[in-house]
């Protein structure tokens, strides 16, 4: 098994009267880029917060790169963080910010800012005072404070928030840089599932507080394939027409529904081996796989229970 | 720890707030030599000297007393200075970025406390320094060697930078627990007039050991009797060490 980054056991979290997270556990592991993906309030926000230390735990343990985090600060200094929106002191400038971070780590070399402000694409705004960057630079500046110091690994809370389409992708980019170039594992939320689903290796859904589903992409995508969708009267007895016919790559959903993998059978072939079998069709439709279906159906799951 | 005093130096000399305080601890101690003119906020005034410094020309040791009589005024523009080294970081969330730099709670309190020492003994060291060039460029006799002039000097800069830094110290504890900027520095405003007041209100003798401020004063001007000089050591030590150690304690518990 590939070496835990970061080990949450049986974490929980109470304001008040509200409990924010309920006896969460999970592993991200070496080389993983990890999408933590919940709906407002689901506790994306707390949990990250209690993996940097922001927030102080008192349920459950957090191990972080080997070490305790409630105990031990040293882990910290080994990741980057981008809790909520990004901060940086308003009157320096893109540079200056840097060095100050660059100061505070202990990083010698004076190419490492230089090579922060190149990797994220601020180049031409380092010498911009931080309250004069747009939303989207303000992230890339915060991402650049995240990764100056070469962290092991790397804590973004919605970083892809407020961004243009054209910022989005470059992010997204960035993030595989990251993860291809310098080995930096991930922990990643967003509500962009479409752009999640573009970088993360494994996925973690968290709803009121509990995680509810942990998976690799693989995985993922084998529960969550594209294809047909063919209603149907009885899907048991149309999934038995499959199986005598050869045809493996299916997925029952319900009573009356099945989706038919991609490339198996065209649309108008599969309804003639269901009529000719004596099932009743109802309709056909092409589904597209995407990570807010499986997260809909998800939480319509969970809603059910 | 010292990366981030040295972090905090770097952001202090790139902040226009900073060399805007120096520039007005200048002109202020220009003012007060240069206009023979003395007074201040504190319990117990040194009125004799007082007397004395407005019955004559003063030399350049008067200049220095009459600036030690009028520093307590420096306090409220230092405010400044606590303002930038911790309380726009906590304003604007900016502890975040080093707090998830592996630092420690009580390493960041400890780099503050530092950090604001340090600028309050360079702050009062420009203040005396213009002073005794005012007096030397306006040409008035020394009225001292300089060997005492410049005792007396380093040892009421030392102990004022010391006994403010308590004040501060204090209203780091009052920033951590309240989260405000404004009560925090609004408690370093009413600090020394709230105990000034109190103590003319009650006569009560034992609140002279709070106020930190006029201690350095009442330590130049003798108005501290020497047997009394441990018990404000020790009150100030004790203030500075709770203050620190429940500052961190506040803020290692706190949803930041």
């Amino acid at each position: 098994m590939e070496e835990a980054v970061l080990t949450i056991r049986d974490v929980s979290k109470q304001f008040g009267h509200y409990q924010a997270l309920r006896h969460v556990s999970l592993t991200v592991r070496r080389g993983e880029i990890y999408a933590l993906i919940g709906e407002n309030g689901a506790g994306k926000t707390t949990l990250m917060r209690l993996i940097t230390g922001l927030s102080p735990l008192r349920r459950g343990e957090i191990m972080l790169l080997g070490e305790d985090a409630a105990h031990n600060q040293k882990a910290l200094s080994r990741i980057g963080a981008v809790i909520e929106s990004p901060v940086a002191f308003d009157k320096l400038s893109v540079a200056q910010n840097l060095q100050l971070t660059a100061i505070q780590h202990g990083l010698s070399d004076p190419q490492a800012v230089e090579d922060a402000i190149n990797f994220v694409g601020l180049a031409e705004k380092q010498r911009t005072k931080a309250k004069n960057l747009s939303l989207g630079q303000k992230q890339r500046l915060g991402l650049a404070t995240a990764i100056l110091g070469q962290p092991d690994f790397l804590v973004l809370d919605e970083p892809i928030n407020g961004l243009d389409p054209t910022g989005i992708v470059e992010f997204r980019q960035l993030l595989k840089r990251l993860n291809h170039e310098r080995q930096t594992t991930i922990l990643i939320s967003s509500h962009i599932l479409t752009e999640l689903y573009q970088v993360a290796t494994t996925f973690g859904f968290l709803h009121r507080g509990t995680i509810i589903k942990e998976l690799d992409k693989a995985t993922l995508d084998a529960e969550n394939q594209g294809g047909l969708t063919v209603t149907v009267g009885d899907a048991n007895q149309a999934a038995a027409v499959l199986d005598n016919a050869g045809i493996r790559a299916f997925t029952v959903r319900g009573d009356q529904q099945l989706t038919v993998a991609d490339g198996q059978l065209a649309a108008a072939d599969l309804n003639a081996m269901l009529v000719q079998a004596g099932v009743a069709v109802e309709s056909i439709t092409t589904r597209e796989a995407s990570l807010e279906d499986y997260y809909t159906a998800l939480l319509h799951e969970e809603g059910s229970r | 720890m010292i990366n981030q005093i040295r972090a905090d130096f770097y952001r202090q000399l790139r902040t226009r707030g900073v060399w805007l305080v120096a520039l007005l601890t200048i002109i202020y101690a220009v003012v007060v030599v240069g206009f023979q003119s003395a007074g201040g906020v504190m319990v117990n005034a040194p009125m004799k000297l007082l007397n004395q410094l407005a019955a004559k020309d003063w030399s350049v040791y008067d200049g220095l007393h009459g600036a030690t009589i009028s520093s307590s005024v420096l306090l409220y523009l230092f405010i400044a200075l606590f303002v930038v080294v911790i309380g726009y970081e906590f304003s604007q969330k900016i502890y975040k970025n080093t707090l998830i730099s592996g630092i420690s709670r009580l390493q960041f309190i400890m780099a503050k406390y530092v950090t604001l020492l340090i600028d309050l003994f360079i702050g009062m060291g420009l203040y005396y320094l213009t002073v005794i060039l005012t007096g030397v460029l306006a040409g008035r006799p020394m009225g001292a060697s300089w060997p005492h002039l410049l005792g007396d000097t380093g040892t009421t800069l030392v102990s004022a930078a010391f006994f403010i830094s308590v004040i501060f110290s204090l209203a780091v504890l009052v920033l951590i627990a309240t989260t405000s900027l404004v009560i925090s520095t609004v408690f370093i405003v009413i600090w020394p007039l709230a105990i000034a007041m109190l103590n003319i209100l009650t006569n009560w003798h034992w609140l002279t050991y709070a106020d930190f401020f006029n201690t350095a004063t009442g330590l130049a001007f003798g108005t501290i009797a020497t047997a009394d000089l441990w018990r404000y050591i020790v009150v100030s030590v004790l203030a500075l060490v709770v203050s620190i150690l429940a500052a961190a304690g506040l803020i290692r518990n706190r949803e930041l």
